[in-house]
């Protein structure tokens, strides 16, 4: 029999699949909340988010007013007839980030490699302090005699 | 949302403010029966192939390694846990473990195990006795 050890204990689910099992029940599965880290410097926004197994078509990036939204579906492959111990999670996601007005969105990067999506926004750059000069009013002409 | 167990929550405190990731690596896990054999999918996201370590010792199956962290420069709000990790499995008697594969591919880890051939149901051949 399998026996997980853990130093940590944590609920497990037995998985029995639909068509292969008498009983015919499915568990809830976890849902699917991707870790993300927010970085925010002088030079732009950074988000890195961790999709293990996620394919760029399963991901959906958009921007609008202001606010970026990052979507996905983890699917759930399950080959007929297999029992699974589900410690992953799976499904629908959807997180939204507010921008300021100095980041470029039209700028965003964005690329996925080994299961982490970055995501950058460059800031615009900050327009150098114009100095001012001060004028004076034009000296009054002395009256001629 | 999974949480991690955080065994120094208290020195967590002390060195708020100091660029420190909080939530150590949980590895999650997906454990799948075949025929032929048995499947570890492991979620292992921006984890390289020299920080993955797997083995067998005892019939115990050992998937261990860390992920890196490197703070960007700015401010940041960090979800992503890095450190170290290790997860072990004790293997039925079916389990072959001499023909282990493991294979990383879009940051998940995933192990096969296959079963002894005498695992699998065999079909005696019913002879008429006489």
């Amino acid at each position: 029999m399998l026996i997980t050890l853990h130093p940590v204990a944590r609920p497990t689910r037995v998985f029995n699949d639909v068509m292969g099992s008498a009983l015919g029940t499915a568990t809830n599965v976890t849902a699917f909340e991707p870790a993300i880290d927010v970085t925010a410097s002088d030079d732009g926004i950074l988000i890195v988010c961790d999709v293990p197994g996620m394919r760029k078509e399963d991901l959906e990036i958009t921007v609008e007013n202001r606010t970026l939204t990052l979507k996905g579906m983890r699917r759930f492959d399950n080959d007929q007839g297999e029992q699974v111990l589900l410690g992953r999670s799976y499904g629908a996601f959807s997180r939204a980030f507010g921008l300021s007005d100095q980041v470029e969105t039209e700028q965003l990067q964005a690329e996925l490699v080994d299961g982490v999506l970055t995501i950058r926004l460059p800031t615009r750059p900050q327009s150098a302090a114009r100095k001012v000069a001060i004028t004076s009013p034009a000296e009054p002409k002395r009256m001629e005699r | 949302m999974l949480s991690a167990w955080n065994a120094f929550p208290i020195l967590d405190r002390l060195f708020d403010g100091a660029p420190v990731p909080s939530p150590t690596f949980r590895l999650a896990v997906d454990v799948r029966a075949t025929e032929n054999e048995l499947v570890f999918v492991c979620d292992v996201p921006g984890v390289r192939r020299e920080d993955l370590e797997v083995l067998v010792e005892g019939g115990v199956l050992i998937i261990k390694g860390h992920r890196e962290g490197h703070a960007p420069p700015g401010r940041t709000r960090s979800e992503r846990a890095f450190g170290a990790f290790a997860s072990r499995y004790t293997l039925p008697d079916y389990a072959d473990a001499d023909g282990l594969t493991a294979d990383l591919a879009d940051g998940v880890l995933t192990v096969r195990v296959p079963k002894q051939a005498k695992a699998k149901p065999r079909r005696i051949e019913i002879g008429a006795a006489r």
